[in-house]
């Protein structure tokens, strides 16, 4: 019985306990958060590359002159496997956007600049069931068909562009994104297309030291926009209409990549194994291996910063080392007293070990409402430090996303708080012995 | 109150034999107990004089089971403790004896009633000592009751002065309802007027309850009114297996 009392009586006579319980409690959160955040972004990550893209993407090799079979007739022999659900068109080309420069948010007259875009071309009827692209749309003139414009129709004959919303803050001057992004639809963006002759009898020097090159730029209306939630995909992706795509590209093939619905995506990792076979003369990919590096490079981040920050628990150990033992000094006559009034070995071992526990659980249930209190609220810190520093934490254009991803998982939390539990109990050991193995006679002569 | 001059009951309750005890200090070996005998009756205030730094306190120890004799036997209740593991002996400790010390020893973290029930909590398991939480909080009442502190139980050890803790000292040692008290000094560390007052408790107690008590000390008045004096000198028990006197004048 005496134990449990005077382990919480210990605990309470003691500021330094509490600075211990608080080292610990900083550890912990630390890493709940660290771990959420990693795991939330790895996470989004995958959800996003998924939503852009699709469960599988081919990609056909073949020879130059060596006519690509139909769309329709690739589509009906995918679709003849029936783990398939359905399948998508699309044609991409490199083009080029002209925008006006910018000097610290002013325009500079006259003044040009020149990004290097893709063009995506795709069938938005089939797109739509193969990728998110639908719930992306934010904003377009009839949301059923999101690349007719009505100025398309009257000014514009060539067709019109969906572009990003990073693209949009980018490089058409919208500060914050919050003004998106009807005015959007009233603009319009100069793409230029260029167009290789790759017949040309020696085409590098077709045309005196240069490819025998020509190019067109076209006015483009904007007829809708999107958000991939992929800042850096987004940022140089612009979706075409696939067959305007191809008039304004002069693009010949029907299509260059095909991309396919899953009925269920874990099949995806053996589908692209059969396709292999079946296809020879495709590329076959999975979504998750567009992002395989980076994905490994998140999961080995995570990994890293765990071990990093298991450090911050390992001081929250030491300090409660330091504390009993200081304890264990300061009660040496307490710990006779105990002994002659008939406490064994035993119960002095457990009373300071059960000191150490107290201290870590403490600092574990502290440490873990902490961690959720600022996992709920990171976002919210984060926009904090960036409106009143001007500190950005989490900037979308190195880690894709705007909103800081988290994930709460218990199982990891349970695992940070059983661990650092289980280093409190560790650390309490080391005095708890050396308070057992006291001898009570010289204990109670101690002053 | 019950008769001063009653006679000490023939029951031998803790009789020691032989009993050496040596400690090394530096590199010399100091001789603290060379063979000391001696017998303790049921029911006796048994004083150990000697000068300080005889040893007495050691004799203490060693037959409360604190210290390990080098060498002899302790005989309580017909066995010899000393060779039992010291877990048994801790738990014995507990039930049998209560030990009373010059400095009281209180734990300074915990109220008056707290250092009172500290032997229950240390007998007791959890569930056992909540089982009967309210007969032992009211036995530490009452023995605070007892030594007159009554009034006083939500105190700590540093609100009080050294008579009122060691009385809080004294009813902790009762706790249990030990067969005989081990006093070291107990009015070592007080003042004329307190001394009497805790002796007068002691011999009080001694007459209501013939509790045992062992009381080392240097002071002769305390001795004088003890059943039975015996001298420490040289480590051994000597000139005092005489009879104390046992016509007491208690100012109760």
């Amino acid at each position: 019985m005496y134990v449990v009392f005077l382990a919480l009586r210990y605990l309470r006579s003691r500021l330094v306990n509490f600075i211990a319980v608080g080292g610990v409690m900083v550890g912990v959160a630390v890493l709940i958060v660290v771990t959420g955040v990693m795991d939330g972004f790895r996470e989004k990550v995958l959800e996003v590359l998924r939503g852009n893209l699709s469960d599988i993407v081919m990609t056909p090799m073949h020879a130059p002159g060596e006519p690509l079979p139909a769309y329709e007739e690739m589509d009906r022999r995918i679709r003849q496997d029936p783990r398939v659900e359905t399948t998508s068109p699309q044609v991409e080309a490199l083009v080029f956007y002209l925008y006006p420069t910018r000097h610290r948010g002013q325009l500079s007259v006259g003044a040009y600049s020149v990004q290097q875009m893709l063009a995506v071309g795709i069938d938005y009827e089939r797109e739509k069931r193969v990728s998110k692209i639908a719930d992306y749309l934010v904003a377009a003139n009839d949301p059923a068909r999101p690349f007719h414009s009505p100025r398309a129709t009257t000014h514009y004959k060539e067709g019109s562009v969906m572009v990003s919303r990073t693209f949009a803050k980018r490089y058409l001057g919208l500060e914050r994104e919050i003004l998106l992004p009807e005015s959007l639809l009233e603009t319009d963006v100069g793409i230029t297309f260029a167009y290789f002759d790759t017949q040309a009898e020696d085409p590098a020097n077709a045309s005196g030291g240069g490819l025998a090159a020509t190019w067109n730029t076209y006015q483009l209306p904007i007829s809708a926009v999107y958000d991939g939630q992929d800042t850096s995909l987004d940022a140089a992706r612009i979706y075409f209409d696939k067959d305007v795509l191809r008039r304004l590209a002069r693009i010949e093939d029907e299509y260059h990549r095909v991309r396919v619905k899953l009925k269920d995506p874990a099949d995806a990792k053996q589908i692209k194994e059969d396709f292999k076979e079946t296809f020879p003369f495709f590329f076959t990919k999975t979504w998750k291996d567009h992002r395989a590096d980076y994905l490994r490079a998140v999961n080995n981040e995570k990994v890293l910063l765990a071990i990093v920050l298991s450090f911050i628990v390992l001081l929250g150990g030491f300090i409660i080392l330091a504390t009993l033992t200081l304890t264990v000094v300061e009660k040496t006559r307490d710990i006779g007293v105990l002994g002659a009034l008939g406490a064994t070995r035993g119960g002095i071992r457990a009373l300071f070990v059960g000191n150490g526990l107290l201290i870590g659980i403490a600092g574990a249930i502290l440490g873990v409402g902490l961690g959720a209190l600022f996992q709920a609220n990171v976002n919210g810190i984060k926009n904090f430090l960036a409106d009143t520093m001007n500190v950005e934490i989490f900037p979308s254009d190195i880690y894709l996303f705007r909103e800081i991803p988290t994930i709460w998982d218990w199982s990891t939390v349970a695992w940070i708080a059983g661990g650092s539990i289980l280093m409190a109990f560790v650390a309490g050991l080391i005095p708890a012995i050396r308070a057992a193995n006291m001898d009570p006679v010289r204990a109670l002569r101690h002053e | 109150m019950s008769d001063p001059t009653r006679e000490v009951g023939p029951k031998i309750l803790l009789r020691a034999r032989g009993v050496e005890k040596s400690y090394k200090v530096g590199g010399a070996k100091l001789e603290v107990l060379r063979g000391v005998d001696l017998d303790v009756r049921e029911g006796e205030i048994l004083a150990v004089l000697g000068k300080s730094g005889c040893g007495k306190s050691t004799l203490l120890h060693v037959l409360g089971w604190l210290d390990r004799a080098d060498r002899g036997e302790i005989v309580y209740d017909g066995r010899d403790h000393a060779k039992l593991p010291a877990s048994e002996r801790a738990h014995l400790r507990n039930r049998t004896m209560g030990f009373v010390f010059q400095f009281y020893h209180l734990l300074g973290e915990l109220t008056a009633l707290e250092n009172v029930l500290v032997p229950a909590m240390i007998r007791y398991r959890p569930g056992t000592f909540g089982a009967q939480k309210r007969e032992l909080h009211d036995r530490a009442k009452a023995l605070l009751a007892v030594v007159g502190l009554g009034h006083r139980m939500g105190h700590r050890p540093t609100q009080l002065s050294g008579g009122e803790r060691q009385r809080v000292a004294i009813a902790r040692s009762l706790m249990n309802q030990p067969r005989f008290l081990l006093c070291d000094e107990p009015t070592g560390n007080l003042d004329g007027r307190t001394a009497e007052d805790v002796r007068t408790l002691l011999w009080d107690l001694n007459a209501r309850s013939e509790q045992t008590m062992i009381v080392v000390t240097h002071d002769a008045k305390m001795a004088d009114q003890a059943h039975r004096t015996v001298h420490l000198v040289d480590g051994r028990i000597c000139g005092g297996e005489e009879e104390a006197p046992l016509v007491q004048e208690l100012e109760l």
